[in-house]
Order: C-alpha cells, then sequence, then structure tokens
C-alpha cells in the first residue's frame, strides 16, 4: 500500500453549492506530492489560462503537505494556492499552525473552491462532508472574533479555522489568510480571492486515519532524529558551524571579521523566534532601511535597532508556541499592552514584520509595531506588503507627490507612528488614500502617477521581503526570477548553504560540478535549493526547521509513501513543479520583464555608505545561469517545449 | 593627573545568547553592562574582561558600526556582541 497522502480532493462550486470529489492515483501524488504541487496541477488543468483572478471561475485551494500528519517533524504546514491577484501569475502562501492536519483528517489531500456564493458564507469541512453555512453573522468581523465564533458555533475545539479578514472582504490585493488567531499565508494576496467569492472563511476537523505505509520506519526515523535534536551537543555544533561557514564567506565580503560559533540557530530561534534576528539584521545591511533607500547603523541606527530587540519583544511573551509536530517552537503568544488592543493576547510579530513597519519607515516603537502587527493580523493583511505601502507612500509624501489633501489630512513622514498606525487602519478600511494603498504599491504608483513609481519597490507587483539582495545576491534571483516573484521563503545564497540538498541528491552535486566558474557555481548551488524547496512546500515541511540541521526527507518520503524512490526522483519531482508554477504564469501571459526587480534592490546606483555602500548585483547575468540550469527560455522565462516533455508536464499545457 | 592613567566607560550589550556564554554574574538586556577600561583600550580587552572566547563567531558593533578585534574605544562608547544569523 502507498501512504501518506489520502488519495482526493474536493472542488466546492459556490455558485451552485454542489461538490465534486476527485481520486488521484498513486502517479499523480508522485509527480505532484502535494501542497502547492497538487494545487498547481490540479488548477492548471482545471481553470481556464488567462482568466481575471477575481472572476467567479478562478479557483482557490487549500492544500495540506504530502507528509502532514505522518509524524515526520516539521511537516505542519498547508498552502492556499491560485492564481494571484496581485502579481497575475502563480500565486501561493505558505502557512504553519495546526490545519494542514484536519485537511487530511477530513478526508480530503486539498479543498478547491470555484465560483462566487450570492451571499457571504462559510463552509465546514468534516467527517460528514461539506457544508456551505451562511456568514452574513460573521461578515466584517476580524479573524479572531470569525475563528472564536466559528469554533464556538461548531463546538469542536479541535476545528481549525482558515479566514479572512476585513481585508480580504475588501478585495486588497495585499490581503492573506489567517488561522490561530495570527497565523497567515500572508503573501499573493489570495485573501482577495478568497474574499471575491464571498467566503468568509473555511473550518477543517476531522477523525480520519492519515495513512503510513511504513509507520515503524518514520518511529525509527523520528528516534534518531530527536535524540540528534534534542540530546546531542556535536550535532548543534555541525549545524552552525555549517550554517557559519557560509555566513562567514558572506560576512567577510562586507568586512566583518567572522569566526565559527556553535548553536545559534536554534538557540535564537527557540528563545526568541525570528524577532531575534532583528538587530543583527539591521546593522549589518539585511534589513532594508527606509524604503530600500538608507543605511543600516548609519540612518538606521543601533539605539533604533536595540529598541525593536528579540529581547524587547519577549518581554510580553506569555507563553511559548510551536506548530504541528514542531520540536522548534519558534512561536510565541505575547501580552499586547498598548493601544487598541491592550489588555488581550497575540502572536508575537515576526522578523519579516518588526522589519517591514521598523526600519523599512525608519520606525522605532515596538509598541506601535506589536500594534501593527495585530491590527494586520485580526484584518488579514500580509505585513511585508503593508510595510512596504505604508513605506511607499511615506516617501511619495516625502518626495511631494502625496500631499495633506491626498492622505487625508494625514502629514506623513518618516519613522511617525501616530501617522503609520492611522495610515495602515485606513489600508485596512479602504478609506481615502487607503484605498489606493489597499493594492500593494504597483497599482497605488499607477494611480498617483506623478513618477511614483520610482518609489514603488517590488518585483512582479509583489513587495519585497525584508532581506537586502544587495546583501545577498541570491535573493535578487528569488525576488525577480521564481514563479512568485518578491519572496525570501524560497531561495538565497544563505539558504543554498543552509539546504542546496548537496548531500541528499547526488543530481545537485552534479549541478555544481558542472557549472563552471565560480559565479555559475554559485547559482547553481542557489537554483538546487529552491528546488529543493519545492519538496520542502509541497510535504508540508518548515523551512526554519529544515535550515537548522541535515533532515532526511527522502527516508521520511519513502517511509511515508512506501515509494522507496531514489533521491533524484525526488529532485525531478521538484523541478517539475518549479516548472510547472513558472508554466503557469507564462501561459497567464506574464514576460520576463514583467518581474523586474526594483533598481534599489539591485543597488543600481550602489549606496555610498553603510554596510551595503559600492555594492551592486548583476541580475543579468545571473538570471541567465539560472534559466539555462533550469532549462528554462531566457526569453519567455519559463521552460522549454523540451523541459516541459522531460519533466512529464507537456500535456497540461497542450 | 601625571602618573595616572585615565579610565574610559563603554556600555556593552548582548545579543544572540552571548549573555549566556560569557562570564559575567548578571546581565540585565536594558541597561547591558557598563565596563570601566583603560584610556586607549581596544576590542579585545572587552572580550578578555566578559571571558568571550576571540575564536568564536561573534561579530562586534562599536555604535553600530561593525569593528574588529584591535578597534579603539572611546569613551562613550557603546558595544554590541552578536552573532550572525538572519533569516525569518
Amino acid at each position: 500500500m502507498s501512504g501518506g497522502y489520502i488519495g482526493k480532493f474536493a472542488i466546492v462550486d459556490l455558485s451552485s453549492g454542489l461538490t465534486e470529489t476527485v481520486e488521484l492515483s498513486d502517479e499523480y501524488y508522485q509527480k505532484f506530492l502535494g501542497g502547492y504541487g497538487l494545487g498547481a496541477a490540479v488548477i492548471t488543468e482545471r481553470q481556464k489560462a488567462g482568466i481575471d483572478p477575481l472572476a467567479p471561475e478562478a479557483h482557490l485551494g487549500f492544500c495540506a503537505g504530502l507528509l502532514t500528519g505522518t509524524g515526520a517533524p516539521f511537516s505542519g504546514r498547508f498552502m492556499v494556492v491560485g492564481k494571484s491577484p496581485l502579481t497575475g501569475g502563480w500565486g501561493d502562501a505558505n502557512c504553519g499552525g495546526h490545519l494542514s492536519r484536519e485537511i487530511k483528517r477530513a478526508g480530503l489531500d486539498a479543498v478547491f473552491f470555484s465560483g462566487r456564493a450570492d451571499q457571504p458564507v462559510w463552509v465546514n469541512i468534516d467527517d460528514q462532508g461539506i457544508e456551505i453555512k451562511d456568514a452574513a453573522a460573521l461578515w466584517g468581523g476580524d479573524t479572531v472574533e470569525t475563528e472564536e465564533r466559528i469554533i464556538s458555533e461548531l463546538g469542536n475545539k479541535k476545528s481549525r479555522v482558515a479566514t479572512i479578514g476585513v481585508s480580504g472582504e475588501k478585495l486588497s490585493l495585499i490581503s492573506g489568510v489567517v488561522t490561530e488567531g495570527g497565523r497567515i499565508a500572508a503573501r499573493s494576496g489570495l485573501g482577495a480571492l478568497m474574499g471575491s467569492k464571498n467566503l468568509k472563511a473555511v473550518a477543517f476537523s476531522g477523525s480520519g486515519k492519515i495513512p503510513v505505509c511504513r509507520p515503524d520506519a518514520i518511529k525509527d526515523l523520528n528516534a534518531k532524529f530527536m535524540s540528534d535534536f534534542k540530546k546531542d551537543p556535536r550535532l548543534m555544533d555541525k549545524l552552525s558551524i555549517r550554517f557559519f561557514d557560509f555566513l562567514s564567506k558572506m560576512i567577510s565580503k562586507t568586512g566583518i571579521r567572522f569566526p565559527a560559533e556553535p548553536g545559534t540557530v536554534r538557540q535564537i530561534f527557540s528563545r526568541w523566534g525570528t524577532c531575534g534576528l532583528t538587530v543583527y539584521s539591521a546593522l549589518v545591511g539585511d534589513m532594508p532601511i527606509r524604503n530600500w533607500d538608507a543605511a543600516g547603523y548609519v540612518d538606521y541606527t543601533y539605539e533604533m535597532a536595540d529598541r525593536v530587540s528579540g529581547e524587547n519583544v519577549i518581554k510580553q511573551q506569555k507563553r511559548k508556541y510551536a506548530c504541528q509536530s514542531c520540536p522548534l517552537g519558534c512561536g510565541g503568544i505575547i501580552d499586547i499592552t498598548s493601544g487598541r488592543y491592550r489588555g488581550t493576547t497575540g502572536h508575537k510579530p515576526e522578523y519579516e514584520t518588526m522589519a517591514a513597519f521598523g526600519g523599512l519607515m525608519m520606525h522605532d516603537n515596538l509598541e506601535a509595531i506589536i500594534e501593527l502587527n495585530e491590527m494586520c493580523n485580526r484584518a488579514g493583511l500580509d505585513t511585508i506588503s503593508a510595510g512596504g505601502t505604508v513605506a511607499f507612500a511615506i516617501e511619495c509624501f516625502e518626495k511631494g507627490i502625496l500631499d495633506q489633501n491626498a492622505t487625508n489630512g494625514l502629514n506623513l513622514g518618516w519613522g511617525k507612528t501616530d501617522e503609520i498606525v492611522k495610515l495602515t487602519e485606513m489600508i485596512i478600511n479602504r478609506q481615502g488614500i487607503g484605498d489606493v494603498l489597499a493594492d500593494g504599491v504597483r497599482a497605488a504608483a499607477r494611480k498617483i502617477g506623478n513618477g511614483a513609481d520610482a518609489f514603488a519597490v517590488h518585483a512582479g507587483g509583489q513587495e519585497l521581503s525584508m532581506h537586502d539582495s544587495r546583501l545577498d545576491p541570491g535573493y535578487a534571483i528569488a525576488y525577480q526570477c521564481e514563479p512568485t516573484p518578491g519572496r525570501h521563503t524560497i531561495a538565497s545564497y544563505q539558504d543554498a548553504d543552509l539546504r542546496s540538498g548537496k548531500k541528499l541528491f547526488p543530481q545537485v552535486r552534479q549541478m555544481t560540478k558542472q557549472a563552471g566558474d565560480k559565479d555559475s557555481k554559485q547559482v547553481a548551488l542557489h537554483t538546487a535549493t529552491s528546488i529543493y524547496a519545492q519538496l520542502i512546500n509541497c510535504t508540508g515541511l518548515c523551512l526554519l526547521g529544515v535550515d537548522s540541521l541535515d533532515y532526511p526527507m527522502v527516508d521520511y518520503l519513502n517511509a511515508a509513501t512506501g515509494w522507496d524512490l531514489a533521491a533524484d526522483e525526488y529532485f525531478k519531482t521538484g523541478r517539475r513543479i518549479q516548472a510547472l508554477r513558472k508554466a503557469f504564469n507564462i501561459r497567464e501571459g506574464l514576460k520576463p520583464g514583467d518581474t523586474k526587480l526594483h533598481h534599489r534592490g539591485l543597488g543600481q546606483p550602489p549606496q555610498t555608505a553603510g554596510p551595503l555602500k559600492g555594492k551592486s548585483v548583476d541580475i543579468e547575468s545571473l538570471e541567465t545561469i539560472y534559466y539555462r540550469i533550469l532549462g528554462f527560455d531566457r526569453a519567455t522565462g519559463g521552460p522549454t517545449a523540451q523541459t516541459l516533455q522531460e519533466l512529464e508536464i507537456e500535456e497540461l499545457f497542450a | 593627573m601625571f602618573g595616572t592613567k585615565e579610565r574610559i566607560s563603554v556600555k556593552i550589550k548582548l545579543f544572540s545568547g552571548l549573555d549566556r556564554q560569557a562570564k559575567i554574574n548578571h546581565y540585565d538586556p536594558d541597561s547591558g553592562l557598563d565596563l570601566q577600561l583603560s584610556q586607549g583600550a581596544r576590542l579585545k580587552k572587552v572580550f578578555k574582561t566578559l571571558g568571550l572566547s576571540k575564536s568564536k563567531s561573534t561579530v562586534c558593533f562599536i555604535n553600530g558600526e561593525k569593528a574588529g578585534l584591535n578597534a579603539n574605544l572611546k569613551n562613550g562608547d557603546v558595544v554590541f556582541f552578536m552573532k550572525p544569523a538572519s533569516g525569518g
């Protein structure tokens, strides 16, 4: 028998209320695994090319990872998928928590929604089946209230809810889908896709068993893995050295002295979470400052960075929080002590949020950042894009492109807390200038005109993540060339050292060997990392977990599924899924020029002070190497006909 | 005064778990540590004083700017010690 997957997905047509359940072959799972691999295959097959992503015919999917619920550690993530209304290409967003397993317990690997309900609805999926319910009373509610009300109505605390907030209802193109009171599948604007269907929320629960082919093998793998993870300090030494060896190279380029030391990654994530990285990132040039136009420590000073340190965040931490099957536990629930949510609790802000509402807008008021984080989580707004958009508006104001008439009286400026909070509130509610900004910087710049485009920092319409591509050019490749542009959770040069898959996949070693010069070798490793990330995502694994130690992914996959495939077979699957998502973009009419990374992210011109002084990225050359390694056509930015055929997905695009 | 070495005061802040590695009795992340050093002291002196090994991966910033072991310290400097890691 096979295992890992349930073997079917459902499609709910919200226009007619009809549900279709589709069984899939073992071969289908071998080809696309689960998560967004399965999602991209199903949507490519069933959705007409070139449709408006907010049209009723568009599909929205919730996909569990292939390893979710099998007992493999770090495997609790699910993906929301569809055509991105923000970029016009393939869209997916990844989220932790405990929902992924409930999708499978409810007897499905994925559920897709098409059509549009006449009135707001929510959908409950459990052992009894799929039920569409009236959401009139929930519409307009924030994500925390909505989740509480649904769980209370169901009387089942095991139910896990994915919901949009006000931003998704108002079709903000920078909105996402929220679960567990503040974990968010944030990127690609899929909250708007959900809102366009009048779908407020989906609840999942079930008692179904998730099949595992060789449960004893999983137990053995876990025993070894957890023993390494918990007890063997040498493992942590190896880890950190691996991590630091790369960083030493990176840092040496910036002139920072670098000796190696064990234990850092795990120590930082488990003690502080990702916000424990804020100060370092601010000072070395990883955190983009003042809309990517200023410099760490020179402009965003060490005093400012120190005010928003992880240490200061966890002073308010009430308890730690771990996602399903996660031994690391980087999350935390904090007491909110000021602002409109004073007296309540919420998720602590991640590094991305600390940077987006911090250095990116020269802002260092931690209490306000915590409030902004909670506002966005409750509204279902992506904090990266929201921060990027507020920073864009501030710069437009500073440059005289927007004035107080345009901003409804707001006297915007760098670091001005009250104005930042007010503007974010206006974006959430689409009030005044907030209505223009709620669709992200690209759409806003088009509406504002007058040269605003110069300050709209994005790639392909998506605001960039909080990792400066001038420091790590791998991010430049990811931002510009990946199927979902502007994102940091795929690959970078740093990631390449952490998890290029060199040990796991012979193919990676061959790719590096064949690459040629030093730059090509680095891009080859980066590309391998991106391909490996497809496997990590589609199996529902967490990047932070996989980054923090050698993860025996092939062993876990073979134990769960019984496929007993060679490592390179899986690597080919990763290539297939990567190519599929990129080919989807070509089918939807995207061209390489449409996802161009903003010139500031490339150091054109280079900065004249600070940690990134003199740095620029030759993206043309990196992009050429990257596409060549993938077997993509430089002119289209997607797989050639030959590559589609080799990867056995040519029929999807026939 | 002739024959007396002047002293300088520098503030030390420890990040990334270095508070647990330094050989110090107590560390308050808010106030950091105030160290009195001789005039002309270099950064390596702080490593020694804190009991942090120089061979380990610790990155230092004086008033926010990265600094090497031989950097000179002056009165009122703020020194951040941390381990390199980014992401999230």
